[in-house]
């Protein structure tokens, strides 16, 4: 077998490789060709993650066996020290020793390396895999694009960014690779960059997670002059990184509590909002949709909008130590999911349905995480991965459809595919199930134990028990929703759209073969994990959720609780139900529903995205436009009339002086003894 | 005694070979023998100063790291000049020519090495006088005849105010020798010092005509704009580095004594040259003339590095930087100049070389291979003079400022001083950018309105504008060794009773003491230069 | 230290004295018969004042500056005469490398026919 760190290191250099070979062959070489070194390079990637999974599972379970530590984890050095900087300044210092010995600076050294444990080696397995059927997926839905082989170029980069987003163990390396894959979104949204709408949802999707990412740098910049160190992990020399082992087996007292504790904690929150599109910075996510939907599938339902998941997973132990940190990301978690909820409803595009969907799941993931407990954590990230299969399935479902569509994916413009598009059909409700919550499907599971989690907490805090009221609500929403877009894109009389021509058939091989693997695992995983009890009990030997299990709150729950399994299962399939009622022939009863909703403006309100578009176009776009034509005006006709009067002044000098360059011998020499004169007088004056 | 014979040698090789160049030209006519020959003269005194800079000697020669440095620079820009003008005159003057070109480097070299005040000015005329000639015969015509008649009354005129700075000094101290000079000056039964005050204003004044430093300045357009591309690349490099390297000899080292007081005068200079030679360029179509202003106000930002030196006390390590920064910005200029030179020479329509600006117009475009490769180098040297990073202009301004906002002087209020020195040479800076990017504007961004006509012979002109951007590149990708170099080119043998700072490539330090009874003690010697 | 500069003074006294005299016996003694050629400055030569455009022979300013250079030359011969016998023997040799360039420069006026007066 290969060792962990050659896998560590293969997994992100092989999608790098394939990126660099089609950035440079790709448009002239390679062209109709191009996806073959990324097809082969995510797939050996894939593989990699496979095994360096294995490995890390066998490694994880001796050396919890043997040592008893807080966790299993590795440092895979690169070999290369990105920045050094001997004397950086430091608030204060949470190092061993220096307290007492008083000193303010410390060196500030970067160096790349990976680590392994098994979040990370969990979340490289899902990247690699997701990407790996979205890449054979666009084989067959980018085919005979202009772009072709820049948007695998995208995609490579995404991939490698990705990997090392979760593989490398230093915040600031976080930060690097948390902005290379927001830039690979940029691109990929903007694919299309003739569109009007792409190039200017590129541009929103960027400006939005500006803002999260603001709050990101400033959360690492307190990291450093807390910690004096911006490591996971224990430094070979002896000192504490902010997740090590060493300072996890110490405890609370190692950390930063207080207000300074908080203040890091909900500034990463913030990067992690903007990141994993929830409120209040959600508003880029649906419009990221204009980009391809194998992008929609892989980057904003499967894997670069769980980073922030991913973060506040990493940091647990530093929102234990935060003070109502755990609360807030709850809080927020359990408003957005609620939220997107209802605005899915509404929606008539079925990529957008999708995206609400992808931020109300998130919001289901942070309420997991919010939860604080090991069981809460681990669920959270659990439904992460199974969201990743099924909301991969369902977008690239979603885009096989508007493939058969040619190009439209509005809703109400088709219907009764189901004949049309078989595979399609069956995938999509395999997805549409997992993602309702239904049993045996994956997401039954992983959002059980998510409304677990928090039903265990909502026993001694009100807010909790508010919170899973909200998580129920919303399970009940979201099967609603999920199923009001099946049965009419599906069912119904069969109807589409001229656009689509003689293209409305199913799709190429190279697209369903994905959406049939994605729909098995969508089936399969979350009852295989669930029945085996593997995935939570391999997470929780990472360090940090080692460090919650031990200092967390003491949640004895299990996985799963019945009352709450069954109250969701009621709930969805009352969701199921409902849209099957009303959809898609109950048209005139649709509406009188609506009507009498908007009497409380809800409907207008879902239908309206919660107004947050205007909102922010009102409160900070506007006032931000009037001061940048304050300011235009104010460098327009103040400043560069200052400036052009300045610059006209040597050209003066000049021209004043030019007299002085007669020609003549005689008042050159004049001039040279005049000066003389001048200097002697000044001198000896 | 034969030691001053032998450190001389290449100066000696040089004359040899100029006297045997004008002797034998006069007899055989031929072209190209005299250049190589020339080159040959270049080449053997380069191989005597690798082989002969071992030993110092005392008495009117020293040979430390300035004259070394100088005595190289002054070599290397001989040989490029010397190719550029491979072309002189066709009229058969080519021997003439040649020779007095190499006795202007005889004289600059000898200039470098000289600690003596008969010696220095020996060496100052062997620059003006060969250039006298060179300025007649650049070009027979009329606009020439009178370049040459200008610059002739004007240099003696500015060579009598030297001679009487001199003849002040010597009537002050009755030595001619500077160390002694300095000695007698600092000593306590020195008195008043006004003669010394008096001598060192005549000798700036006098230098100052040699580095064309406002007031001083008044030849440089019509000299430059009336002569050849060749003669102007000489007038704005060679005087230049014969006129510093004695300013820094007599004004900042000898004369301890007058010197707290001659620093706001540099000051003032400074600026003046600076403000000048900037203003008076935006106006300018004619390319040389334009860039004699050009040259003008370098003179101003290399008199901040000097006024640098002056005001913090030689001996101090501020005043060592400011040296070496005054060093590396000859350097860096004369490369980008003579490069420009060289390029310009190369362009000609009809008989003539190139005269206005609007002449390049779309150079790079108007076809040829050689045309869009002069256009290219043009364009690099202006970025290079303009001081844009990372080419080796940059790095000249970047000492020289940094040595200014380095400045604290015992004296009060001296910091203010130099800052706002600084800031005006940084304002200078920003308004020559504006006519040397005028002139990459009317190269680059325009269409072509008519073809130079790439001029014969002048392949030797094309490898010294190519050679010349190579090196402007590599000292700005690589200034390291450059300024070790320079800083190597500010440790001054001064007898001064007190140390040099120590230089940061592990040079030795000159600390030789003076001797009892006024002899001049043997100076440490620093192996070869560069 | 400061050597006494009073000689100095005594003989730009007397070189004063001697022109202010000189040109008065001139003016108390002369005849007071002027001649065109009487009243040039310079009876050999070239009248200094006159219009700048004026042509004239440069061959006579080629032979007056090689006769300045050998009678400059003497100048230099003179205390070089004095004591090159007293001195070490690179004295003489000196002056001798000095005679030689002067020769080498007779001879290239010569070869460029700077005395041949067409």
């Amino acid at each position: 077998m290969f060792e962990i760190r050659t896998l560590a290191i293969l997994i992100p250099a092989l999608p790098l490789a394939a990126a660099l070979v089609t950035a440079v062959l790709g448009k002239r070489v390679l062209r109709g060709a191009s996806h073959w070194p990324s097809v082969a390079a995510i797939g050996l990637a894939w593989l990699a993650s496979m095994a360096l999974l294995i490995q890390v599972h066998r490694r994880a379970s001796e050396t919890a066996q043997q040592k008893g530590l807080a966790g299993y984890e590795q440092i895979i050095p690169v070999g290369w020290t990105w920045a050094a900087v001997d004397r950086a300044y430091l608030q204060s210092d949470l190092q061993p020793g220096a307290q007492q010995a008083g000193f303010r600076f410390r060196s500030f050294r970067i160096a790349i390396e990976l680590r392994a444990d098994p979040l990370t080696a969990v979340m490289l397995a899902t990247v690699t895999f997701v990407s790996f059927l979205v890449a054979v997926y666009s084989v067959g839905y980018m085919h005979s694009d202009p772009g072709y082989w820049r948007f695998f170029t995208y995609i490579n980069l995404f991939v490698f960014s990705m990997t090392m987003l979760v593989s490398v163990s230093n915040f600031l390396l976080l930060y690097v690779f948390w902005e290379a894959v927001g830039l690979c979104s940029y691109l990929l949204i903007g694919f299309w960059f003739r569109k009007p709408e792409a190039a200017a949802a590129g541009k929103k999707a960027f400006l939005v997670n500006r803002v999260g990412d603001f709050g990101f740098a400033l959360g690492v910049f307190l990291l450093w002059i807390t910690y004096g160190t911006l490591n996971f992990h224990d430094g070979a020399d002896g000192t504490l990184g902010i997740l090590g082992l060493g300072r996890l087996a110490g405890g609370p007292g190692l950390f930063v509590s207080g207000a300074t504790g908080t203040a890091i904690c909900l500034l990463l929150m913030l990067g992690a909002c903007g990141k994993s599109a929830q409120l209040p910075l959600h508003v880029w996510l649906p419009d990221a949709m204009e980009g391809p939907t194998p992008v929609s599938a892989l980057i904003h339902a499967a894997t670069m909008v769980t980073a922030g998941v991913y973060m506040v997973a990493r940091c647990s132990p530093l929102f234990v130590a935060g003070a109502g940190a755990l609360e807030v990301v709850a809080v927020i978690g359990g408003l957005t999911a609620l939220m997107a909820a209802i605005i899915a409803i509404t929606q008539t595009d079925l990529k957008r349905i999708l995206a609400y969907s992808t931020i109300s799941q998130l919001g289901y993931m942070f309420l997991g995480l919010g939860a604080g407990t090991r069981v809460g954590i681990t669920a959270g990230m659990f439904h992460l991965f199974t969201h990743a299969f099924f909301k991969a399935l369902l977008f690239l479902g979603a885009g096989s459809v508007m493939h058969a569509m040619g190009g439209v994916i509005d809703i109400r413009r088709f219907g009764g595919l189901r004949r049309r598009l078989p595979v399609t059909h069956w995938t999509f409700l395999f997805g549409c199930l997992a993602l309702a919550g239904l049993i045996p499907f994956a997401g039954f599971f992983s959002k059980d134990e998510i409304l677990a989690a928090v039903h265990a907490r909502a026993e001694t805090h009100l807010l909790y028990e508010i919170l899973y009221l909200a998580g129920i609500f919303t399970a009940l929403l979201t099967a609603f929703y999920t199923f009001r877009a099946y049965f009419v894109t599906f069912h119904g009389a069969e109807r589409i759209p001229e656009e689509a021509g003689e293209h409305a058939h199913e799709s190429p091989r190279w697209m369903t073969v994905p959406l049939v693997i994605l729909a098995i695992g969508s089936l399969v995983l979350g009852a295989l994990f669930w029945w085996t009890e593997g995935f939570a009990h391999f997470l929780a030997k990472t360090p940090s959720l080692g460090y919650v299990t031990r200092y967390g709150w003491a949640a004895t729950e299990g996985g799963s609780h019945l009352a709450v399994a069954v109250t969701s299962t009621l709930v969805a399939v009352a969701g199921i139900g409902l849209a099957w009622f009303l959809y898609p022939n109950r048209r005139q009863l649709v509406e009188q529903l609506a009507r009498a909703a908007d009497r409380v403006a809800l409907y207008r309100l879902s239908a309206g995205k919660f107004f947050f578009d205007p909102l922010y176009l009102a409160l900070v776009v506007r006032p931000l436009e009037g001061l940048a034509r304050f300011s235009y005006a104010f460098d327009r006709y103040v400043i560069d009339t200052l400036v052009d009067g300045i610059g006209r002044m040597p050209v003066r000098l000049g021209a004043s002086l030019r007299w002085s360059q007669g020609g003549m011998i005689k008042v050159y020499a004049l001039g040279m003894v005049l000066g003389l004169l001048v200097l002697l007088g000044a001198m000896l004056w | 005694m034969s030691a001053p014979v032998v450190v001389l040698a290449p100066e000696i090789i040089l004359v040899v070979v100029a006297a045997t160049i004008y002797v034998a030209g006069a007899f055989a006519r031929s072209r190209d023998v005299w250049v190589w020959l020339a080159l040959g003269g270049f080449l053997s005194a380069a191989v005597a100063m690798v082989m002969l800079s071992v030993g110092a000697v005392g008495g009117p020669i020293s040979v430390d790291g300035m004259a070394i440095y100088v005595r190289w620079l002054a070599l290397g820009l001989g040989a490029l000049l010397l190719l550029t003008s491979s072309r002189p005159s066709g009229q058969g003057s080519t021997p003439e020519y040649v020779g007095s070109l190499l006795l202007t480097v005889a004289g600059v070299m000898l200039a470098a090495a000289s600690r003596e005040l008969v010696l220095l000015f020996m060496g100052l005329e062997l620059v003006s006088i060969p250039t006298y000639i060179l300025l007649y015969l650049g070009r027979r015509d009329a606009a020439s005849q009178e370049a040459a008649t200008k610059y002739f009354f004007l240099s003696i005129l500015a060579s009598a105010m030297l001679l009487y700075g001199f003849s002040f000094l010597y009537g002050a101290t009755g030595s001619t020798h500077l160390a002694v000079i300095g000695q007698r000056l600092a000593s306590p039964e020195a008195g008043s010092l006004w003669l010394a005050r008096a001598a060192m204003v005549l000798v700036l004044a006098g230098l100052g005509f040699k580095i064309a430093a406002v007031p001083f300045h008044f030849y440089a357009p019509d000299v430059y704009q009336g002569t050849t591309h060749a003669n102007a690349a000489l007038l704005s490099v060679v005087p230049k580095l014969a006129g510093f390297v004695a300013l820094v000899r007599v004004v900042d080292v000898a004369l301890e004594g007058a010197r707290d007081d001659a620093w706001p005068i540099v000051l003032i200079l400074a600026v003046a040259t600076m403000t000048v030679g900037n203003a008076m360029a935006l106006w300018q179509q004619n390319l040389r003339r334009l860039l004699a202003y050009s040259s003008i106000a370098h003179a101003g930002y290399m008199l901040i590095a000097l006024a640098v030196s002056m005001a913090t006390g030689f001996g101090t390590t501020t005043a060592w930087e400011g040296m070496a920064a005054l060093w590396l910005y000859l350097l860096v200029y004369a490369v980008a100049t003579v490069g420009t030179f060289a390029a310009l020479s190369c362009l000609g329509r009809g008989a003539e070389s190139v005269q206005s600006v609007e002449e390049l117009t779309g150079l790079p475009w108007t076809g040829g291979r050689v045309r869009p490769v002069l256009a290219w180098t043009i364009g690099l040297f202006m970025f290079s003079l303009a001081g844009i990073p990372p080419l080796a202009g940059f790095w000249g301004k970047l000492a020289v400022f940094a040595s200014a906002l380095s400045v604290e002087g015992p004296v009060e209020g001296i910091r203010g001083w130099f800052i706002v020195l600084a800031v005006v040479g940084v304002l200078n800076a920003a308004v020559a950018a504006a006519y040397y990017l005028r002139i990459i504007g009317v190269m680059f961004f325009r269409r072509p309105l008519g073809v130079p006509r790439v001029r014969e012979g002048t392949g030797g002109a094309l490898a010294v504008a190519i050679f010349s951007a190579v090196l402007a590149v590599a000292i700005g990708l690589g200034p390291g060794i450059w300024f070790r170099d320079a800083r190597r080119a500010a440790i001054i043998e001064a007898e001064a009773p007190r140390p040099l700072p120590m230089a940061a490539g592990g040079v030795q330090t000159a600390d030789a003491g003076l001797r009892p009874g006024g002899e001049v003690g043997q100076g440490v010697g620093f192996g070869s230069g560069l | 230290m400061q050597v006494s500069v009073l000689p100095v003074f005594l003989l730009m006294a007397f070189v004063a004295g001697l022109a202010v005299v000189l040109i008065l016996v001139g003016y108390v003694f002369n005849p007071g018969r002027p001649t065109p050629v009487k009243r040039m400055p310079y009876e050999s030569g070239m009248d200094p004042l006159h219009d700048t455009r004026r042509r004239f022979d440069v061959r006579y300013y080629l032979v007056a500056i090689a006769f300045l250079v050998f009678d400059v030359e003497i100048l230099f011969l003179y205390p070089w005469a004095v004591v090159f016998r007293s001195g070490p023997a690179w004295v003489f040799g000196g002056g001798m490398v000095f005679l030689a360039l002067l020769a080498l420069g007779f001879i290239y006026d010569w070869k460029k026919g700077i005395f041949h007066w067409r």
